[in-house]
């Protein structure tokens, strides 16, 4: 019982203290946000180059995430900075900058994911990809594993890349913003527009597949 | 089981810390009573720490610069500068609507200044005409109206001006501005192709402040208003028809029996008659308007033969004003009459008939207030050539519309 109750309270600790010191710091951030949005709508470019610098790799970790190709992912997060340069007249005030950055990011990426789709295109599920996009994969596969402090193998990446691939759309969003971005469920909620319980859904079969995926694949 | 389906729900907030204290208790005891639940979590929790382990991935180097290629393509374009360009192409596209709308109003304003200047143009013609006659007429040997001997209508012969009541007759109603009107409107060969309804309307106006005792007269130049029934009236007063026709060359002449001469024969100049016409000349103001009006003196029906030059100018003044629907019948007079409006002058001020020291509703010249009238009323829009303020009436309301600034 008190194993129990020590795990479980360890994880919740750990758990909220990353999403408060995260939330501590998103909402630094957004303060200054708004302010670097209202200063690029003024006309000063410094401002909204500061945006790009701020959010870019967080963007294209998502996307790229989402996506599982580094080609589509650099593309669609570019397009996101460049939509949100032209409509950043119509950015809300009572938004956060960067939830309608990730929102503009979603939008996007998923029409992306769709336009291959029709196009006959796999995102992230082929070998290929797996080489082209997990770093460090093509010097694991095939040689001896030089395992880093506290990182896992390229194929483990590709692997864990996969099995992303594979999730449904929804829930593989949902995940990639819980997972890379450490988003709390309302923000998530924000970005694709739609309940946080449903969020909370998401998240739990997306977990709950990708557990089942890498049991089979023997990860975990 | 269902209970089981309910933690496992749980899971995933318990992991992000998204459990209230309370349901977190209860999943807590939950685990601590079932071991498979337990290692559910734990599974997922490394899936969590899998993932969280994946290494983050930057953006390229040229990410930003790729941004401000996509968004300015022109290589010319800096960086530092992009977002003001944006901004400048915003204020374009915001400027190209109000750039239509100023060239819209230019073409309207335009559209009006083509207008007064074809008027002008004709006010020209009309001088440059009566310059170019004037001196023929001075040389003729034709008499003029004041030496008139031969006239059909003489002073003598004339009818009574006015009645026993002091009115005046149903012939002054017709000579009167048959004195004046009809020499320019029979002065061509064309004759009858230059009377237009304006011109039968003005002369109507004019008869219509008479009051005759005459009625079937004034119900006869009444109908002239209509239009088209000039030829008709003509035909009931042949003598003024052909012997008030003047020749080429006496319209200066003429326009010498001006208010003096006018008045000597007891007609008032200002209200009751067109003037004598008088091209190319300024109307003279301060009239006396009380005088008693005089008798016409028509012109000998034999005249000089007009200048060529003068004749193809007052043609072409002629055609001018019919092929524009508008006839300006003396236009440098003391009356004057736009379209079916007769004005006479009084101390810089042009009258439209029946005004009577009403309220009028000033209008300036190229206000927005003019323009709508105009719009409305087709047979205002030759009001601004003249030059002085213009009372006139519409829809029973009188306007006076300032004079021309200098």
């Amino acid at each position: 019982m008190s194993k129990v109750t020590r795990w479980t309270e360890s994880a919740a600790r750990a758990a909220l203290e990353r999403n408060t010191a995260v939330v501590l710091l998103r909402e630094a951030r957004a303060h200054s946000d708004v302010g670097l949005v209202e200063e690029c709508r003024k006309g000063d470019s410094s401002a909204f180059d500061e945006l790009v610098r701020r959010y870019k790799d967080r963007i294209y970790s998502v996307v790229y995430r989402f996506l599982g190709n580094r080609e589509d992912a650099l593309d669609v997060s570019q397009e996101v900075f460049v939509r949100a340069y032209r409509g950043i007249d119509g950015f809300r005030g009572n938004a956060k900058v960067y939830t309608w950055l990730y929102s503009i990011a979603a939008n996007l990426a998923r029409n992306r994911l769709r336009d291959s789709g029709r196009l006959g295109r796999s995102m992230g599920t082929s070998l290929e990809a797996l080489q082209e996009s997990a770093p460090g994969l093509a010097d694991s596969m095939g040689q001896q594993s030089t395992p880093r402090d506290n990182a896992i193998t390229g194929e483990t990446q590709a692997l864990l890349q996969q099995c992303l691939g594979e999730l449904p759309e929804h829930y593989r969003l949902a995940f990639v913003l819980r997972m890379v971005e450490d988003l709390s469920y309302e923000e998530i909620a924000e970005v694709m527009g739609c309940p946080v319980g449903t969020v909370k859904s998401r998240l739990n079969q997306a977990r709950q597949i990708l557990r089942d995926k890498l049991k089979e694949h023997a990860v975990i | 089981m269902k209970n089981r389906d309910d933690i496992r729900d749980q899971f995933s907030p318990l992991l992000d810390g998204e459990l209230s204290p309370e349901e977190r208790a209860r999943v807590e005891a939950a685990l601590s009573e079932d071991a498979e639940l337990l290692r559910e979590l734990d599974s997922l929790k490394r899936v969590d720490d899998l993932y969280r382990a994946l290494p983050a991935v930057s953006a390229p180097a040229n990410f930003e610069a790729d941004i401000r290629e996509r968004l300015h393509p022109s290589h010319l374009v800096t960086a530092a500068c992009a977002p003001s360009m944006a901004r400048k192409e915003r204020r374009r596209r915001m400027v190209w609507p109000g750039l239509a709308a100023a060239a819209a109003v230019l073409v309207c304003v335009g559209g009006v200044m083509v207008t007064i200047n074809r008027s002008a143009g004709r006010l020209q013609m009309a001088g440059d005409y009566a310059k170019a006659a004037g001196p023929m007429a001075q040389t003729s040997a034709a008499p003029v109206y004041r030496d008139a001997p031969a006239s059909p209508v003489t002073p003598d012969t004339a009818p009574p001006l006015k009645d026993e009541a002091g009115r005046p007759t149903g012939e002054q109603l017709l000579q009167a501005p048959s004195a004046v009107e009809m020499p320019k409107l029979k002065q061509s060969s064309e004759g009858r192709e230059f009377r237009t309804d304006n011109a039968a309307s003005a002369f109507g106006a004019v008869a219509g402040k008479q009051q005759d005792k005459n009625r079937a007269d004034t119900d006869e130049t009444a109908q002239t208003r209509k239009g088209g029934e000039t030829d008709r009236l003509l035909e009931t007063a042949p003598p003024l028809r052909e012997g008030l026709v003047p020749q080429a060359g006496s319209h200066v002449e003429s326009a010498e029996v001006e208010a003096s001469d006018l008045q000597d024969k007891g007609l008032d100049p200002a209200k009751s008659t067109p003037e004598m016409l008088n091209y190319g000349k300024e109307a003279k103001s301060g009239v006396p308007t009380d005088t008693p009006a005089p008798t016409p003196v028509p012109p000998p029906a034999s005249a000089a033969p007009e200048p060529p030059i003068a004749q193809a100018k007052k043609e072409a003044a002629h055609k001018s004003s019919a092929e524009n629907g508008v006839a300006i019948l003396g236009l440098a007079g003391r009356a004057q009459t736009i379209g079916p409006r007769s004005f006479t002058l009084r101390d810089g001020v042009w009258y439209e008939s029946g005004y009577n020291d009403e309220t009028t509703t000033s209008l300036k010249r190229g206000s927005r207030a003019m323009r709508d009238l105009i719009a409305q009323h087709g047979d205002l829009k030759d009001l601004p050539t003249l030059k002085e303020a213009v009372v006139f009436k519409v829809e029973d309301k009188w306007y006076k519309l300032g004079a021309m600034s200098k």
